[in-house]
């Protein structure tokens, strides 16, 4: 993870600093650096892998592998071209992101009395839903693909959440006939209180950003992404990490 | 109180100290009963509250035991004094606690002849005791009946001032009188007549039937011409037998008497010894006169033979034969030396002779008779023929004459010795014609008128002979006894009667009837052949005279004959005594006793009998029981004694036993009483701790064993019943649910599991066999039974130990403590419990619903009991649809709904195997 992080940044750095050269080779080469700033919004979906498990006071309650989730993102997003029709670019995202899952238990097994006062087994199932809300921070490196204002981005992505929310409902699956005491067959616990989400993750992001100039200080953007998880999901489970995909629209100003 | 202060430290005035705090006691709860009293007019209310609670406080304390706060050095206090004499042993009560306590009373015996001597009964109660006080109580027995026991119970009652109610103990105060019993057998002795000059001696028996020894100490002593004076100086222990020889010897022709008088003992009158007997002087010729001086054997043990002497005594002038003498016959026993038996004047011939009844408490007696040469008393009549031909000549003088002589003579041959016992009486007939025969004098000892009444004259013109010896006879017939008269006819011809017909076999028969015996003597025509038959068909003899000097040897020789062959009885007289014993029970059940603990009953023991009961044989079990006291004591007649038999079993189950007494009657006789108990030990078991696991797991719940079981306890099979939520725990191993664990049980071979489901709780019954339990080390662990941990209704279930029982129900088994067990570690616990009655309980299913009535089945696995109810959802009953035993199988009940409002109503259907719940919703 810390070789991916140092590599991630060096790029950053070093496009950073080609951006840089660029400005100090160009410092009032073409037109001159070019500050763009922009908010883009769109959707966010997340891909989540590696087991986890859900607790209650130290109580492993169930463990939990695989699930997937789609949730709204906006971002402010500012761009440095030190030379507007230069190669580098570097890029500054601040996004607000609402990411999580649905998840699904292996089945719990315990023991219960079952018919004519035997022995029998009871089976549980738990449906898990993880919603956090999760600030962003995001420094990337910009290169121009062709003479269009088209960059290929990458750079980190610091995320913290600022707010987690888990439901649980657990399903009596068999045997037939076997309720809870209130008489029912299914228990929903909303806002669960586990600490499922590490509060802070670092991902690798890398994808495209589009720029269509629609005035000569007006821009639409697009921004496609992929997300490669540097750090676990889970605040305890390392094993799960959620990889995303983000697409948003928008638009920059230049200054 | 002496005791008290020999208990307290010297200048430590303990009696003062007492008695003070007795009147603090006193004064303390007379002002409480004033305050009391005072108060009760305005706080009745609130006192009766007070009283209601303090007789529940009162009623769940039932006493505190008095082992907690004292110590009582003895529980048994037995005594065994000497009748007239008495004795005290002590008890002291030690405070072992920490508080004052207060004996209250009841240390004051109420019967038995036991007697409280210190403290003062009279002041002393209550009495306050400090902690590390010791009181001593000092109990007299003084017994003034002999052979008697004596038993009591002193009840303490203690006051703890705890509030409780007092606490009580028992102390058994046991006695037995002890008294020495002489017997002196026989107790009469007739010397008879013994001649002045000679000696005549008898033994007699001294016995101790008592059940203490005596040393013999006379009161009377014996009287000259009696000897000894005195007794040997000797210490008859109980059932000890000396024999003493008595002798008389008179110096005067007088009767003498004397008594022999022993010291009894102080609680029974002395025994004495009656004798007598008379002297006799010497006399001329009286010829043999025989004395016989029978035993009476008064009363001899069955079973047992006593000897006395018989003794023949000579007191006459000639030697006595015995020529006849009856063997003896059972019971009495003896061997005669062979007749004839030869006494010379003044000598005696002592038998033995012995009695040995052989059945009880009867008299026995024995007549033998005996044929002796022998001059007893006779009655004798002396019949003369007075017809006219007794004026014959007769050698030299007439018939009649020679008749009177010799008649004189012998006439002068009656014996009038009242020493000997020898008193002759007489009486002179005469016959001629019918109305000549006639008494002309007698009877009487008076010689010489008897002799003056002989006829000298004969003027009868005939001889009625037959006639006139029938009237003598039958004059003879009310006088002495039969063979005791005697007839002496004198006849001078055939008989000639015309005023009677009597006939020679008619005289003989008056005769024989009268036991006369008769003598004729003929002279001159006589018949002798009547004369004759007469003679020898009564026991006489006949002779022929045929001068006077002849007919005077006749009369001599007819004297001289009378001492022959004289008849004798001797009567032999026993009578046979034994001791007849008699059990107050022949059986006691001394029910359930616990193991260490004792439990007694009372024996008394009678003698129904005539005899003392001794050497009684006591056969006694050799374990659980004891008797006590462990020898029977000698037992008078009509007396009875008590012995206690304790039940103190040494271990469990049913200890039957049998206590035999076995003694002599006639024959060896056992008396068995039937000795029942239970032994019987309390232990307890106990289930103790907390246990928490996650549903899946499992857990082991151990069970403790406070107390020992011998092996003798022989708990080769138990059960123990747990009871749980049947929904939470299962055991893990239905096989082996107590798995081993190196516990106690670890040694049955096997477990057998049975449970007994309620809607929501087992009772899971594990019965152990194939082993025995043993456990000689105090507490220690039986075992463990394993669970299964279930996911069920709730999160916590106690665990009971329901019942428990070993072998056969003893040693009984006392269940404590109570365990708890946690599910735990299953996360959300409390919102995931679950309801899983509609699996184990009844399957019931609504299958129907209209307006007026819902219809259910019910799917029974097997016959149950079944209720039905009809609830709304507030829980409240509003219809029982069924209640009652059914039967295997399916049932349709219906379930009437017309008179309810609309909402949803719950169906339970509640089996003992759990219950099930059906909703239905009513719209209106």
């Amino acid at each position: 993870m810390k070789r991916t992080l140092s590599t991630l940044l060096l790029l950053v750095l070093g496009a950073t600093g080609l951006a840089a050269q660029d400005m100090i080779l160009n410092p009032s080469g073409g037109d001159g650096p070019l500050f763009r700033i922009g908010l883009l919004g769109g959707v966010i979906s997340q891909n989540h892998a590696g087991e986890f498990t859900l607790t209650e006071n130290g109580i492993r309650c169930c463990t939990f592998d695989g699930g997937s989730g789609l949730g709204p993102t906006v971002a402010i997003r500012g761009e440095y071209l030190p030379d507007p029709e230069g190669l580098l670019a570097i890029a500054l995202r601040l996004g607000l992101s609402s990411e999580g899952a649905e998840f699904r238990s292996d089945p719990e097994i315990l023991p219960i009395l079952g018919v004519g006062n035997g022995l029998s087994q009871g089976t549980f199932e738990n449906d898990l839903k993880v919603a956090t809300t999760t600030l962003e921070i995001a420094p990337l490196a910009m290169v121009r693909v062709v003479d269009l204002d088209l960059f290929l981005s990458l750079g980190p992505v610091i995320s913290r959440s600022i707010s987690t929310r888990s439901d649980l409902t657990e399903h009596l699956v068999e045997p037939q006939g076997l309720t809870y005491l209130d008489g029912t067959r299914e228990k929903s616990r909303e806002d669960i209180p586990a600490t499922l989400v590490a509060e802070t993750r670092v991902s690798l992001a890398a994808g495209i950003d589009l720029r269509l100039p629609v005035t000569d200080r007006i821009d639409l953007a697009s921004e496609v992404h992929y997300r490669h998880p540097l750090s676990g999901f889970g605040e305890v489970d390392n094993e799960w990490v959620a990889t995303g995909v983000v697409g948003t629209l928008g638009i920059m100003f230049s200054l | 109180m002496n005791g008290m202060k020999e208990q307290r430290p010297a200048g430590d005035n303990a009696m003062e100290s007492i008695m003070s705090r007795n009147k603090q006691y006193h004064d303390q709860q007379s002002r409480h009963l004033s305050v009391w009293i005072g108060g009760i007019g305005l706080r009745f209310g609130f006192l009766l509250f007070l009283a209601s609670l303090a007789l529940v406080a009162g009623a769940a304390d039932l006493g505190a035991e008095t082992s907690d706060f004292v110590t009582i050095s003895e529980r048994d206090l037995s005594y065994q004094v000497a009748c007239g004499d008495s004795l005290s042993r002590s008890i002291s009560i030690e405070s072992t606690g920490r508080d004052t306590i207060v004996l209250l009373d009841g240390a004051i015996p109420t019967a038995g002849g036991f007697l409280l001597v210190t403290p003062d009964p009279a002041t002393s109660f209550p009495l306050t005791i400090l902690p590390s006080d010791t009181l001593t109580f000092t109990y007299r027995f003084r017994p003034t009946l002999p052979g008697a026991t004596a038993s009591d119970l002193l009840v303490l009652r203690f006051d703890t001032l705890q509030g409780a109610l007092p606490a009580l103990d028992t102390i058994r105060l046991t006695g037995e009188s002890l008294a020495p019993s002489l017997e002196i057998n026989p107790a009469s002795i007739d010397f008879g007549n013994v001649t002045i000059g000679q000696t005549s001696c008898r033994t007699v028996d001294i016995t101790n039937n008592g059940n203490l020894a005596i040393d013999l100490s006379l009161i009377d002593s014996l009287a000259f011409p009696f000897s000894p004076e005195g007794l040997p100086e000797v210490r008859l222990d109980p059932g000890q037998r000396i024999q003493v020889d008595l002798c008389f010897a008179p110096i005067a022709a007088d009767d003498f008497s004397s008594r022999l008088s022993l010291f009894n003992g102080p609680c029974r009158d002395s025994v004495s010894l009656e004798v007598r007997g008379r002297g006799l002087a010497a006399t001329a010729n009286i010829g043999p006169v025989l004395q016989i001086i029978a035993p009476d054997f008064d009363t001899v043990r069955c079973g047992t033979v006593n000897c006395r002497s018989l003794v023949f005594r000579n007191v006459g002038t000639d030697p006595l034969n015995i020529t006849e003498l009856d063997d003896l016959v059972a019971p009495f026993s003896g061997t005669f030396s062979t007749l004839p038996i030869v006494i010379a004047p003044n000598d005696e011939r002592t038998f033995t002779v012995c009695y040995g009844p052989d059945e009880a408490e009867r008299v026995d007696s024995l007549l033998l008779n005996l044929v002796a040469d022998n001059r007893v008393s006779l009655s004798i009549a002396t019949l003369f023929d007075v017809s006219g031909s007794m004026r014959a000549d007769f050698g030299g003088t007439d018939r009649i004459g020679a008749a009177n002589a010799a008649g004189r003579s012998f006439l002068a041959n009656l014996i009038n010795d009242p020493g000997r016992n020898v008193e002759d009486e007489g009486a002179v007939f005469q016959f001629g014609t019918a109305n000549d025969i006639a008494l002309i004098d007698g009877y009487s000892s008076d010689i010489p008128s008897l002799q003056g009444a002989v006829p000298s004259t004969a003027t009868a013109f005939e001889t009625c002979l037959f006639q006139g010896v029938i009237f003598t006879a039958s004059s003879l017939a009310t006088r002495n006894q039969p063979g005791r008269r005697v007839m002496v006819v004198l006849a001078d011809g055939a008989n000639n009667c015309n005023g009677s017909n009597a006939t020679l076999q008619q005289a003989i028969i008056a005769a024989q009837s009268a036991g006369v015996r008769v003598y004729t003597i003929g002279i001159g025509a006589a018949d002798a052949g009547d004369l004759t038959a007469l003679a020898t068909q009564t026991g006489g003899f006949y002779s022929e005279a045929l001068s006077p000097t002849e007919l005077l040897e006749s009369y001599q020789r007819i004297a001289n004959s009378l001492s022959r062959d004289q008849q004798n009885v001797i009567r032999l007289r026993g009578r046979s005594v034994a001791p007849l014993l008699s059990l107050s029970s022949e059986s006691f059940d001394f029910g359930e006793v616990r193991v260490g603990e004792q439990e007694c009953r009372t024996l008394t023991l009678r003698n129904d009998g005539d005899a003392p009961l001794q050497n009684v044989t006591l056969a006694l079990p050799n374990d659980h029981y004891t008797v006590t006291p462990g020898t029977v004591p000698t037992i008078l007649p009509g007396e009875s004694a008590a012995m206690e038999i304790c039940f103190r079993p040494g271990t469990i189950r049913r200890l039957d036993r049998e206590i035999s007494f076995s003694y002599s009657r006639c024959d060896e006789l056992a008396l068995d009483v039937e000795l029942e108990g239970i032994g019987y030990d309390s232990v307890t078991i106990a289930i103790d701790g907390s246990f928490t696991a996650r549903p899946g797991s499992r857990i082991r719940v151990p069970i403790r064993l406070l107390d020992n079981v011998p092996e003798s306890y022989g708990v080769d099979s138990l059960q123990i019943t747990l009871g749980y939520n049947k929904t939470m725990l299962f055991p893990a191993d239905e096989t082996t649910p107590w798995p081993a664990s190196g516990g106690l049980l670890d040694p049955f071979a096997t477990q057998t599991l049975t449970m007994t489901f309620g809607p929501n709780d087992v009772a899971a019954e594990v019965a152990f066999e194939g082993g025995r339990l043993v456990n000689t080390s105090g507490p220690g662990e039986l075992g463990e039974m394993e669970f299964l941990v279930l996911h069920g209704n709730a999160r916590t279930t106690p665990i009971t130990i329901l019942a428990a029982a070993f072998a056969n129900g003893n040693p009984r088994v006392g269940v404590t403590g109570g365990a708890e067990f946690l599910a735990d570690s299953l996360c959300f616990h409390d919102d995931r419990l679950v309801d899983g009655s509609a699996l184990f309980g009844p399957a019931a299913k609504l299958v129907a619903t209209t307006p007026q009535e819902a219809t259910i089945t019910i799917d029974l696995p097997n016959d149950s009991h079944l209720g039905v109810g009809l609830y709304d959802a507030a829980g409240r009953l509003r219809a029982r649809i069924a209640e009652g035993e059914y039967g295997e199988g399916m049932h349709r009940l219906g379930v009437p709904l017309g008179d309810l409002e609309s909402g949803v109503y719950l169906i339970a259907v509640v089996s003992p195997e759990g219950r099930s719940i059906l909703r239905v919703a009513v719209n209106r």
